[in-house]
């Protein structure tokens, strides 16, 4: 099915890149955030199916916003971006509840299937 | 890493050229900043993101040696953020070098759209020894002592469990739930091993129950290389795709899922004898059983049903000699008025005994919620108690699921927003420690769960208004019962209701959708404002499944519920006639009416020499239904359908199969000549 | 009272006039813009899957399976009666065209889901309630029977869609779909 997606990077060009291979693939990229609060709007009001958050972001980091989500609708398929070395920082990711996450630099494949795994997980 | 892109990736190219050159160029001017006032964390945060992204941004597109500069520079940074290295003039120096150098190939990628490889050495090796002497040992033994688990995963080899473990593992014992062996490994060239392995035994952790980690996962992470493998004990009820769900993490290569034996002492395996072992990469599904653990008593009842049915055939069969002997009519008659009657207990008596051994007890569902409580009090601060009653009333195996979401969404937004700070609870003189109560009872034909909680309660007040400023019609008007009833519509966010501030409870309203749609029950609220709100939630015992038999027209399923069918038939063309009212065939010496799928849904009937056909009941009315196929008995969990789609009422529900198909149920009371 | 609360993203902020506002989703269908309340909108999805049901009302093309429930699909064109002849640029054709920006908007009203299958997904307005026209000396037909009233924001009209109307399974169905 048409997935609806929101994409939070504060860079413009990963926006672009991600919404590329999101859309070709039939993912419906419903928003787009460039940091944490906009995220957390944009999610409340677009209710996407699931989200790619940046763990890096001004205006409030990809956690806080992640844990906001989480609080708007504790079901919420949270997809965390993050940089290669970021450990403790993922594992607390984890435990506030997020479904996967990919590292930077990515591969399109990579993402697609992180994507598609926490679409068809409960 | 790629090559520089080529001619066609014009658009990126310009794109990527834009941002990144402005990224090089802030580097440079706050790390001038920086220089001037090297005291200011924010400054070294603003450098850290902007190497960050440059790092992503050029290993996106190829450049290795711009983004292992910049990974450089963002390791140092990081380092300077977390207090390891001290920002000196020396390492100001080099990272002015690096940003500078950065900067140069920018400069060489804009014009040439290649970058130079050598050149840089110097302003590497500056900035790499910095984080050379501070990196910390990767080394550790494992945290808990106990041995790997071995290399391939036989059958029934024992593991040491200790005395916790195995008390843990009688009690799921009891539960009815199996104990299952979980191997998972991560892809070979998976740089953080731990993290994946840790998102699994995250996901495990919120579904089943997780006995036992190997390697341990209590703690700091150890050595990454160890979690290549990992191993996972865990009980959890049979059948379902938790287990599959949980692994489905990405970079994970391949996961086995073996039901192993309970540790000595241990009652008789489920199922059958071999252990289910399978492997699982991606997609196909791990070989589940689906066997349940019934209570004996169960079956000793159903039993003694058979045991009547056996008599009741020794008596049907003494009659039959009857008649052959020359009994009269009028007392064959009577016998089997008798007959039929003790056969209609009988099946209704076993159809109930049936499905009782579907049911289990609450306290499956119960007994996740000690450890959500736990965890959620924890993390927001708020000591609690959590009192659990009638956990073994017993419910249908299917409303289980549909369940669990809804109460644990209950339960959670008690926490988050129903139960106040204990430093408020104890200024407002209740006792430090909140408290949430669930139960479940069987109250005649319905199960009623109610969770309660001793919080801030719902403001009746402030619901109103935020409905008078919505523009629910009538809202000034309402009675507090009906204000409450509010908190369900979509719309309200549970801020409303709750006097706090906190995202939106997009929950509320899909609970209610949950309980009333799904599960065709009820859902009601009472609070008192400053003292608690109290949930309660009503529902049938017997439940929306239904044995049907299935039924294809033009390759698409349908279903009819098997107290509608008499019996299944196959009619030959030859003897359909036309009637008064539409076309009828011969029945056990009667003439009934035929009907078609295909002419219900709206199509032309294939002709074939025999047809397919069930005799559907209704009353004392029989009627043929032909259809394209008969396809099996099955037992399914109907779903109300909406009436734009069913305008007609030709169907009375519909079923989503485990596969997402679709199969809507058809309301047979037509059997009736003028509705065709 | 009601004014002094802190605006949510998602509740009614009001506005310099003191009257609250709502926020809703736009859409296109032919050539004109439509929207309904934010808070009715569940999900925004591409047309994919839809199982065509035999029988169903005339302007229902099907259902669709959405995580486990069965929900309709209103073709609002279909139901407003806008014809293919108005369709607005950038429209694309039919839902299984891969540029077409049809888009099925899932609302939920009350206890009833439902997915309103529209030519093309836009912005989210606020309206201020002052500013909704209920008479409306619109074009009569499709408008005035399922449109709840009509509002102007930055010189676009915007036609407020009266959902309990558009969803109405009336006795008119049972005549509409015997055709």
């Amino acid at each position: 099915m048409g997935a609806t997606i929101l994409i939070a990077d504060d860079l413009s060009f990963m926006r672009m890149i991600q919404k590329e291979i999101l859309t070709e693939r039939g993912y419906s990229v419903v928003g787009e955030a460039a940091d944490g609060i906009d995220a957390v709007n944009k999610f409340q009001s677009l209710n996407p199916d699931l989200v790619l958050l940046d763990i890096t972001m001004p205006n409030m980091n990809g956690l806080e916003a992640m844990r906001k989500i989480f609080s708007i609708n504790p079901k919420a398929k949270v997809i965390m971006c993050s940089a290669l070395g970021q450990q403790s920082l993922i594992v607390e990711a984890i435990r506030a509840g997020v479904k996967d996450f990919i590292v930077k630099p990515f591969k399109p494949e990579r993402i697609l299937s992180a994507i598609e795994k926490a679409l068809r997980s409960a | 890493m790629s090559a520089a892109p080529g001619p066609d990736d014009g658009r990126l190219r310009r794109a990527f050229l834009e941002e990144s050159e402005e990224l090089v160029q802030k580097l440079g001017e706050t790390l001038s900043a920086l220089e001037a006032s090297p005291e200011s964390r924010e400054l070294v945060n603003e450098i850290f993101r902007l190497t960050h992204s440059l790092k992503s941004e050029a290993a996106l597109m190829g450049y290795t040696s711009l983004s292992g500069l910049a990974h450089l520079m963002e390791d140092v940074l990081g380092q300077i953020r977390s207090g390891d290295l001290a920002l000196s003039r020396d390492v100001l120096d080099r990272l002015v070098a690096g940003a500078d150098r950065a900067a140069v190939l920018m400069n060489e990628i804009s014009q040439s759209g290649k970058e130079s490889e050598s050149g840089a050495e110097d302003v590497v090796t500056g900035l790499s020894t910095l984080i050379a002497d501070r990196r910390r040992p990767v080394a550790r033994p494992a945290s808990n002592g106990a041995p790997p688990a071995g290399e391939t995963a036989d059958g029934n080899r024992e593991t040491p469990f200790n005395e916790v473990e195995l008390r843990r593992i009688a009690e799921a014992r009891d539960r009815g739930e199996s104990l299952v062996r979980l191997t998972v490994t991560v892809t070979p060239d998976e740089p953080m091993k731990f993290v994946r392995a840790f998102l699994v035994f995250s996901n495990l952790e919120q579904a089943v129950n997780v006995i036992k980690v190997v390697p341990a996962m209590d703690g700091a992470p150890v050595d990454d290389s160890l979690y290549g493998r990992t191993v996972f004990y865990l009980t959890a009820p049979l059948g379902g795709d938790t287990l599959k769900d949980a692994a489905r993490v990405d970079q994970i290569a391949s996961v086995t899922v073996e039901q192993m034996d309970y540790p000595s002492g241990g009652s008789p395996r489920d199922g059958s004898g071999a252990p289910a072992g399978t492997e699982m990469t991606g997609r196909t599904a791990p070989a589940e059983k689906t066997s349940i653990r019934v209570d004996t008593r169960k079956l000793d009842e159903l039993w003694s049903f058979v045991a009547e049915l056996v008599l009741h055939k020794a008596h049907m069969s003494r009659l039959s000699d009857g008649v052959a002997r020359g009994m009269d009519a009028e007392s064959i008659r009577e016998e089997l008025v008798e007959s039929s009657d003790s056969l209609e207990k009988l099946s209704s008596g076993m159809q109930q005994a049936m499905r009782d051994t579907r049911m289990i007890p609450i306290s499956i569902i119960f007994n996740k919620f000690p450890r959500l409580v736990r965890d959620l009090s924890r993390k927001l601060g708020k000591p609690v108690d959590l009192v659990l009653s009638g956990e073994d009333t017993e419910i249908d195996r299917s409303i289980i699921e549909a369940l669990s979401d809804p109460l644990t969404h209950v339960i959670r937004n008690s926490l988050d927003h129903g139960l106040e700070f204990p430093e408020e609870r104890v200024r407002l003189g209740k006792p430090e420690r909140g408290k949430i109560t669930v139960s479940a009872r069987r109250q005649g034909g319905t199960i009623v769960i109610e969770l309660a909680d001793d919080g801030r309660g719902l403001d009746t007040d402030r619901i109103r208004q935020k409905a008078i400023s919505l523009g629910i019609p009538g809202a000034a008007a309402l009675g507090d019962a009906e204000v409450r009833e509010l908190v369900f519509l979509p719309g309200f966010s549970t801020k409303d209701v709750v006097t706090d501030l906190s995202g939106r409870g997009v929950g509320m309203d899909v609970v209610a959708t949950r309980i009333r749609n799904d599960l065709r029950g009820d859902v009601e609220l009472v609070s008192e404002e400053g003292k608690g709100t109290r949930i309660i939630l009503r529902l049938p015992l017997t439940l929306t499944i239904v044995n049907s038999l299935l039924v294809a027209d033009e390759a698409q399923m349908y279903a009819i519920p098997l107290s509608d069918l008499d019996s299944t038939a196959k009619v030959p063309a030859a003897e359909i006639s036309l009637q008064e009212g539409g076309e009828a065939a011969p029945w056990m010496g009667d003439t009934i009416s035929l009907y078609s799928l295909a002419g219900l849904l709206g199509r032309e009937r294939r002709p074939r020499e025999e047809y397919f056909a069930v005799v559907l009941r209704h009353g004392e009315s029989r009627g043929f239904l032909v259809v394209d196929e008969l396809i099996e008995e099955r037992e399914i969990v109907i779903k109300p359908v909406d009436d734009l789609v069913n305008p007609l009422r030709l169907f009375s529900g519909v079923s989503v199969l485990d596969d997402g198909q679709l199969v809507f149920i058809l309301d047979t009371s037509f059997i009736r000549r003028d509705n065709f | 009272m009601m004014k002094e609360d802190a605006a949510d993203a998602q509740g009614s902020p009001s506005s310099a006039q003191g009257s609250p506002s709502r926020r809703y989703v736009s859409f296109i269908l032919g050539t004109g813009r439509y929207c309904v309340p934010v808070d009715q909108v569940m999900q925004i999805i591409r047309p994919q899957g839809i199982l065509s049901v035999p029988k169903a009302a005339p302007f229902v093309p099907g259902v669709i399976n959405l995580r486990g429930d069965v929900i309709p699909v209103v073709s609002l064109r279909a139901r407003l009666g806008i014809s293919d002849a108005q369709a607005a640029q950038g429209a694309g054709g039919t839902a299984g065209n891969v540029a077409s920006r049809a888009r099925i908007i899932i609302i939920r009203m009350g206890s009833r889901v439902c997915g309103l299958m529209v030519d093309d997904v836009r912005e989210i307005v606020d309206i201020n309630e002052a500013s909704v026209q209920r008479e409306s000396n619109q074009e009569p037909g499709a408008h005035a029977q399922f449109t709840g009233g009509v509002a102007q924001r930055d010189g676009t009209l915007f036609l407020i869609l009266d959902l309990q109307r558009v969803l109405s399974a009336g006795r008119d169905l049972q005549g509409a779909a015997q055709v």
